[in-house]
């Protein structure tokens, strides 16, 4: 499932790194540490990594549909000069191609969000587990 | 050569809440920083400078916890606009010291020849990320086509009601996952060998998700770009519908900046 907010229509997506969502583990799991060179004057500061990641993930991929549909409109309004924007739209060469296209970018997203939410689910349905069997210990 | 630390931190009134020093990035001493970049928190950056070398940072309170996304873009952003000005070593997410003067002391100055001598090894050379995502239909059939006892499975599954298959559809899809483990080293190698003789070092990536064909990071000298991006290419159409090909950067070579000096953590 692709959504290309890059420029270009070959056959390789192209991103410049300013998406965030390319950039999130390399930022994260990259680069020099700080810890290896400044010992005495380091600030302990609380980093939210873990849910960074998720949240940037899916912020970018409604971001990218946002956009993607966006540009669709354009192009279903008869927009010319256009051939980059929608280049991954129209690979199918017709109309109905990029509709089937849209729809699959919905379904996508429903499935994104459809997968944070599960997660979030099975989280809190494992804590009541967890609850639940304390509680039977307890008895 | 300077051999007191030199800051530019803007000017402020004494009884302020102190303030910390987030770190993006090291850079040579004569870089020069685009004008009103703002990183973490709106915080406005500047050079630090130690002798031949200067470390970007801005101001930030040492209480907020720092992840959110905004947070992210900022440090991205800042490392961005510095790499495409000059060779960058960036530093990774979340690095803050007390101040300024104490990043100069207790960062640059000890190792002021290490850092000069990567800066070097880098010089004239971004990263690029490219990585490959299987398309899953084409790359089942694959599968099917080349393992028999894949196929029979298959076969028997769909004959079969659901609850009565449901060893076999267990066994099949571990027959498919250990299929997609020799592909997507098979693959890796081939994206490494291809772009390799472009770049001047690779470093392989994890691939992340089960649909990951391929994933390395590339440093690639300025005056190679064209053909390496060529080749990136060429083995995208090599690839066509079976692997969808990915290329992001430039990037400061965040995966190939080395240990630290003295072996340490």
């Amino acid at each position: 499932m692709t959504v290309s907010p890059y420029e270009g229509s070959g056959p390789v997506q192209r991103s410049s790194g300013s998406a965030l969502v390319d950039v999130v583990d390399t930022i994260l799991d990259k680069g020099l540490v700080i810890d290896a060179f400044v010992r005495v004057s380091l600030v302990g500061i609380e980093l939210i990594t873990i849910d960074a990641r998720i949240v940037v993930a899916s912020v970018d991929t409604y971001l990218r549909f946002a956009e993607a549909t966006n540009r669709l409109d354009l192009y279903e309004k008869g927009g010319t000069g256009l051939p980059d924007l929608v280049g991954e739209l129209t690979e199918k060469g017709t109309r109905g191609g990029a509709k089937g296209k849209t729809k699959g970018m919905l379904d996508a997203a429903r499935e994104t969000v459809g997968e944070v939410l599960d997660e979030r689910k099975e989280r809190a349905e494992e804590r009541e587990r967890r609850r639940s069997s304390r509680r039977e210990r307890e008895r | 050569m300077t051999t007191r630390p030199r800051s530019e931190a803007p000017e402020r009134a004494p009884g302020d809440m102190a303030l910390a020093c987030y770190v993006y990035g090291v850079v040579r001493a004569d870089a020069r920083l685009p004008e009103d970049l703002t990183g973490i928190a709106g915080g406005e950056v500047f050079l630090v400078r130690y002798g031949d070398l200067a470390a970007a940072v801005s101001e930030i309170s040492p209480v907020q916890a720092l992840g959110t996304r905004d947070d992210l873009l900022a440090h991205e952003a800042v490392v961005e606009a510095l790499a495409n000005e000059t060779t960058t070593l960036p530093l990774r997410f979340g690095a803050v010291v007390t101040t300024a003067d104490a990043l100069a002391e207790e960062m640059l100055a000890p190792h002021e020849d290490w850092f000069l001598d990567v800066l070097d090894d880098l010089g004239g050379a971004r990263e690029f990320a490219v990585s490959g995502v299987y398309a899953e239909d084409v790359v089942l059939r694959e599968v099917l086509r080349e393992d028999p006892q894949a196929a029979r499975l298959r076969e028997r599954v769909r004959e079969l009601p659901e609850d009565a298959a449901y060893y076999d559809r267990i066994r099949l899809g571990e027959l498919i996952v250990k299929a997609l483990d020799e592909k997507r080293q098979a693959d890796t190698d081939e994206l490494i060998d291809t772009l390799e003789p472009y770049s001047r070092a690779v470093a392989p990536r994890a691939p992340a998700g089960e649909d990951a064909a391929a994933d390395a990071a590339f440093l690639v000298a300025d005056r190679d770009l064209e053909e390496f991006e060529r080749a990136v290419d060429r083995l995208g159409e090599r690839w066509g519908d079976r692997v969808r090909l990915r290329m992001v950067g430039p990037l400061a070579p965040y995966d190939f900046v080395p240990p630290p000096p003295g072996g340490g953590n």
